[in-house]
């Protein structure tokens, strides 16, 4: 697997930022210089320098130690928002896409209302009646995104229900429960995995933009959107403080497109050597371009 | 056959449309733990708040608050907004023109940017060119649109100050004709002022429209290639029609239909980008609205902002279905 993705341009690329931004954003605070949250009037947007690299904010606060800080919030709460949804998404989809029927067509009309609405308005609306906060913010986001995990699995499920080896288990006597968790659930997970990795950075992006118009985590807690938001009236005199963390963003961004990317090469093209394997691989792939199409 | 797949389409918009309401119906009814208390105030006492639920019905069986909320925003209430003093749906009314007026202009601008990099990159693109415009197309997609538009700021305005930093007009409006103030200004004859709202225009439009422009490019590529490598693209060609003419008139052509749905459902992307965007150029529309609402924590403008944007966007899809039906007689017919 590892040597199929560092195979791919894009794969060696997306690892290359993503495992070092993996690493600083779960220890992020405590390699931190300076306490982020320490005010000092004094030293009031300073540009870059030895003793801050990136500089400082309007109040003098270091930009460093608060981009590590508000990096670890961000990611980790992206983190927890796609992995709550995979697992609602990866429950519903099983369920839909194996029993089918009236099942199937209820969670489906469930789901085609989330999937058919534009995700950041709804979890904006979502948020808005939460509260303000973080977690009301990475919950509203869960909420909306796990639709798009269950549409995709629930694909890839219904698919492998005719599948002579399920029609097998089933002659054998296996329970419906058994069936979904020995032979649907293996078999929907690298579609899983791709989804999980593009979505890093769509849930990243979704989580600094409901910081950046102040949904997400409140002062004096660093987040990027949040501190992007407050450089704005201080951009044309200190560049710096928007672009430390807005760079920050965007590598993290395309640092986790490129890595979802690489990984797709990876399950998807390769060469295989067995016949089913590769048909299988041709399934995945065409579903899943369908769906990231869908959601484009 | 045909008017049976549109109304097929129209029946799955409205229970889209019904999902919303159960939605909104949830998040405003049931989150809170008490939405009486929270409707009366935090100061209110207890015979207040009594006073409210009744009044709000919200002591009435939980499927009879449902009936009354959905024929509540059918009649248009959609509650009042603490920051302007006015009922939510007027508000609705003012702001949603300048939104319109904005996602048009993009949709046409990232239609444009999107078909022409997307014609050009099958048939005419070298390989270095062809790389500069892919990665642009994907570092558009990539991007925070807020981040873009932050950026876009700081250097056409801050540092080379060749548009204004925000709003939608210097001086007065002209005369409220369609709420567009590029067109309104046409209708009205004042160049001034049509002059004054392009420049306003341009950055929150170019923003929008490149953050979505790469992925119709993609997509018409794609489709492009596919039409070129058929055979009645080799049948124009031997029967003399020049490359131009094979391009546009033949394989952008049957591309047409795909392309049209990718354009609604990017329509839908641009309502959300478009609340980042307005508030970074302090553009007058919904999404500045909104952003307002949540800084004074007043939620029922923002959900009902919300809801209205994403009725919008079912309403667009379907026209566009409509569209497609007669682009292209085939779908719906088998």
């Amino acid at each position: 697997m590892v040597r199929r993705l560092t195979s791919s341009g894009e794969g060696i690329v997306g690892l290359v930022i993503c495992v070092p931004l993996i690493v600083i954003a779960a220890v992020g605070p405590w390699l931190a210089p300076q306490d982020p949250n320490s005010v000092n009037l004094a030293d009031r947007l300073l540009p870059p320098s030895s003793s801050h690299w990136f500089g400082t904010d309007d109040l003098g606060r270091d930009l460093l130690s608060r981009v590590l800080e508000g990096g670890h919030r961000t990611v980790i709460s992206a983190l927890f928002v796609v992995t709550v949804s995979a697992a609602i998404g990866l429950v519903v989809g099983v369920v839909a896409g194996f029993m089918g029927g009236v099942v199937d067509q209820l969670l489906m009309r469930v789901t085609d209302v989330f999937v058919g609405y534009p995700a950041l308005l709804l979890a904006v609306a979502i948020a808005a009646s939460l509260g303000v906060g973080l977690i009301q913010t990475a919950i509203a986001l869960s909420v909306v995104w796990w639709a798009g995990y269950a549409r995709i699995i629930r694909g890839q499920a219904s698919a492998i229900r005719n599948l002579p080896y399920v029609e097998s288990a089933k002659t054998a006597g296996a329970s419906s429960l058994q069936i979904m968790r020995r032979h649907v659930v293996p078999n929907v997970s690298s579609v899983l995995v791709v989804k999980f990795t593009l979505d890093v950075a769509l849930v990243v992006e979704s989580v600094a933009a409901l910081g950046f118009i102040g949904l997400g985590a409140q002062a004096p807690d660093a987040e990027w959107g949040a501190m992007i938001a407050n450089s704005r009236r201080f951009a044309v005199e200190a560049w710096w403080f928007p672009v430390m963390p807005g760079i920050a963003l965007l590598l993290v961004v395309v640092g986790f497109n490129l890595l979802g990317d690489g990984i797709s090469h990876a399950i998807g093209g390769g060469t295989t050597s067995r016949k089913q394997d590769r048909r299988f691989r041709r399934l995945v792939n065409t579903t899943l371009k369908k769906t990231l199409e869908d959601e484009a | 056959m045909r008017l049976r797949h549109v109304m097929g389409r129209a029946v799955s918009t409205v229970f889209v449309v019904f999902g919303i309401f159960v939605i909104t119906f949830f998040l405003t009814h049931l989150i809170p733990a008490d939405p009486a208390r929270v409707a009366a105030g935090p100061r209110a006492t207890p015979e207040q708040v009594a006073a409210v639920r009744s009044q709000l019905g919200l002591d009435q069986p939980l499927l009879r608050q449902f009936g009354n909320f959905v024929s509540q925003l059918a009649h248009g209430n959609f509650g009042t907004s603490f920051v302007t003093n006015r009922p939510v749906l007027e508000d609705i009314r003012v702001f949603f023109p300048a939104t319109l007026e904005l996602v048009v202009y993009a949709v046409i601008v990232m239609v444009l940017l999107g078909v022409i990099a997307g014609v050009y990159l099958p048939t005419r693109a070298g390989p270095v060119p062809g790389a500069i415009i892919r990665g642009a197309g994907l570092l558009g997609i990539g991007a925070p649109v807020f981040l873009t538009a932050l950026f876009a700021q700081i250097l056409f305005f801050g540092e080379l100050g060749w548009f204004p930093s925000g709003g939608r007009i210097t001086g007065v409006a002209p005369s409220h004709v369609t709420g567009f103030y590029l067109v309104d200004g046409v209708i009205a004859g004042d160049w001034s002022s049509v002059r004054s709202a392009f420049v306003h225009l341009v950055l929150p439009v170019t923003v929008l429209a490149i953050s979505r422009a790469g992925v119709i490019m993609r997509f018409v590529a794609a489709e492009m290639r596919v039409a070129l490598a058929s055979e009645y693209i080799q049948t124009a060609r031997a029967k003399g029609a020049g490359e131009f003419r094979v391009a546009m008139r033949h394989a952008l052509r049957n591309a047409t239909g795909p392309v049209v749905s990718m354009v609604g459902l990017q329509f839908g992307w641009l309502l959300g980008g478009t609340v980042l965007v307005e508030s970074i150029f302090s553009w007058p529309g919904l999404g500045l609205y909104m952003v307002n609402s949540i800084v004074s924590l007043d939620s029922a403008p923002v959900i009902a902002s919300a809801v209205f944007l994403g009725l919008a966007f079912a309403i667009v899809n379907l026209l566009v279905d409509i569209v497609q039906q007669l682009l292209d007689p085939r779908i719906g017919s088998s």
